[in-house]
């Protein structure tokens, strides 16, 4: 396994007067796919939101390289090349598929953001046709393609999605986590907050799951497709070990 | 012939300076969602203020770029001290605040230069020019010139990356942040340059129609008028700004100048009857979270 690049370390986080995460250690190294699994309310989303920066812990850290990001805002963490996808894709539904790539690559110059909107749309082809079109028509499937595109615009090396597979079909969720895996090979560090847990552990490296704030269980993501409490819990009780 | 010309060129200057107002009034709402209730204390400002330097002997190009740039320093001031903290409140409470700073600068003008209307003088001298038989200023032929110069500049600018990242900042904070852009500064730099603008707008104004500190709510209501009517779109709040100068000059043409307001609230009063259209932060906005649940089906045959 690859250097961990992201760390994140007894992580406490909530809202109000109560913690959602109770002491959460999680690192993710480059080119490796790190599942996030736990059913509702279990603090996947708090944890991508402290990882982006949207939520300020309550104690622990969350490294980069070593570099603790405790202060930065999620702008400059966007800048420092940690890009979240969130749960409702936070697109601009006013603008363009083509204004809202070019606003992901917004810190970069427009030349680089040329060359990536090629490897984007080549990750993506159906953005291709997709480019004038407004963002608030297109469907589930071709907003989180839009949203995921965007995020790739800013050349990330480190890539939280949040529920990419809410509300799309399983054939739309196959070619989406395909797409991560081979963004994963070329070196991303990729944390994949996923209830579909038989697909996440499926192009998965590593795998936790998240139960009541807390990691219940941690492991390779192929061992966790045998684990009896995983299996019960997230995939239905199917295959029984 | 001489007649209407007269009116129709009457209405197009002042269908200019409305133009001018109503696009401080869309650039704000576009960056922050708030309502510019301020513009028309901006373009006084650039008039007493122009005024009081000149009168103080100074040449009128510094006297016009220090009065712009007060202009965006005081509403730099407003927001980080006020603005900025009602901007994630209600819409009630960032309207309600917004007018509240327009009374208090009207205030501070008049304490600061005095409640007397004042003039400036034309940036172009000499005769009038005669066109289809009625008189032109030249300072009219100034003012449409710049105004033509400043909307192209805008709507140049709001189709660039930073214009785009201005609407998205305005649609999207959350999302604008996930991207790297920081909100908060681009929608402070999207209120300076309405402010600098309106100030602009006073400058331009200031030869043709004297100002007092009590003008400016009047003409802030007019700026609002035409950007609703346009549907605050640069090129829709010029257009209407148009429409707005031209149906009162020809209202106070031919039927009494007294009517002149009494139409444009009409008209205000018809885009407040709509005001489902005007909702702010709701123009051309799809809210993607809401969406998704009743997501149009697509036709792409790669998509869900």
């Amino acid at each position: 396994m690859s250097a961990p690049v992201l760390r994140i370390s007894e992580l406490v986080a909530g809202y109000g007067a109560a913690d959602v995460l109770h002491g959460i250690d999680l690192s993710v190294g480059g080119g490796e796919i790190v599942c996030l699994l736990g059913s509702n309310g279990a603090g996947k989303t708090t944890l991508a939101r402290c990882v982006a920066g949207l939520l300020k812990p309550r104690s622990g850290s969350v490294t980069d390289g070593g570099t603790r990001l405790d202060g930065l805002s999620p702008s400059q963490r966007a800048r420092r090349g940690i890009a979240l996808v969130p749960e409702d894709r936070g697109l601009f539904g006013g603008l363009t598929v083509a204004d809202n790539l070019e606003l992901g690559g917004f810190r970069h110059g427009r030349r680089h953001a040329l060359d990536r909107l090629s490897l984007v749309v080549e990750i993506f082809p159906p953005l291709a046709s997709l480019l004038p079109r407004s963002a608030g028509t297109l469907s589930g499937g071709e907003q989180q393609m839009t949203a995921i595109g965007r995020a790739l615009m800013a050349d990330p090396r480190f890539l939280v999605l949040d529920e990419p597979s809410l509300g799309l079909s399983p054939g739309m969720t196959r070619q989406i986590l395909t797409a991560l895996r081979a963004l994963a090979d070329d070196g991303i560090g990729i944390v994949l907050i996923e209830q579909n847990a038989a697909l996440a552990l499926g192009v998965g490296d590593r795998a936790a799951v998240l139960r009541r704030g807390r990691i219940a269980v941690t492991g390779a993501a192929s061992t966790l497709l045998d684990d009896p409490m995983v299996i019960n819990a997230y995939l239905g009780g199917r295959g029984s070990g | 012939m001489a007649e209407t010309a007269q009116f129709l060129i009457t209405g197009v200057i002042a269908g200019a300076a409305y133009a001018l107002l109503s696009l401080t009034w869309a650039l704000v709402r576009k960056v922050s969602g708030q309502l510019f209730f301020v513009s028309g204390c901006m373009v006084v400002l650039g008039v007493l203020g122009t005024n009081a330097l000149t009168e103080r002997g100074w040449p009128m190009a510094p006297a016009v770029v220090v009065v712009v740039a007060s202009a965006g320093a005081v509403t730099l001031a407003a927001d980080v001290l006020i603005l900025r903290r009602v901007a994630r409140q209600t819409e009630l409470s960032g309207t309600l605040v917004m007018l509240a700073l327009a009374f208090a600068m009207e205030e501070l003008l008049s304490l600061g230069f005095g409640p007397e209307p004042r003039q400036l003088a034309p940036a172009v001298a000499g005769p009038p020019v005669s066109f289809l038989g009625a008189s032109l200023q030249r300072q009219q032929l100034v003012i449409v010139a710049a105004t033509a110069v400043l909307i192209t500049a805008l709507v140049l600018a709001g189709r660039s990356r930073w214009g785009k990242a201005m609407r998205a900042c305005a649609e999207n904070p959350t999302g604008a942040m996930l991207v790297g852009i920081h909100p908060t500064a681009v929608r402070t730099i999207g209120l300076i340059i309405a402010a600098a603008l309106g100030a602009l707008s006073g400058v331009l104004l200031g030869p043709v129609a004297a100002m007092a500190p009590a003008s400016g709510f009047l003409l802030s209501l007019k700026g609002f008028i035409a950007a609703a009517l346009g549907g605050w779109g640069f090129l829709g709040a010029t257009v209407a700004g148009l429409f707005l100068g031209l149906t009162e000059s020809l209202t106070a043409g031919y039927i009494s100048s007294d009517l002149k307001d009494v139409v444009s609230l009409a008209l205000l009063l018809l885009v407040l009857l709509g005001k489902d259209s005007i909702r702010l932060r709701r123009v051309g906005r799809v809210r993607i979270s809401d969406d998704r649940r009743e997501a149009p089906v697509s036709t792409h045959p790669a998509t869900d």
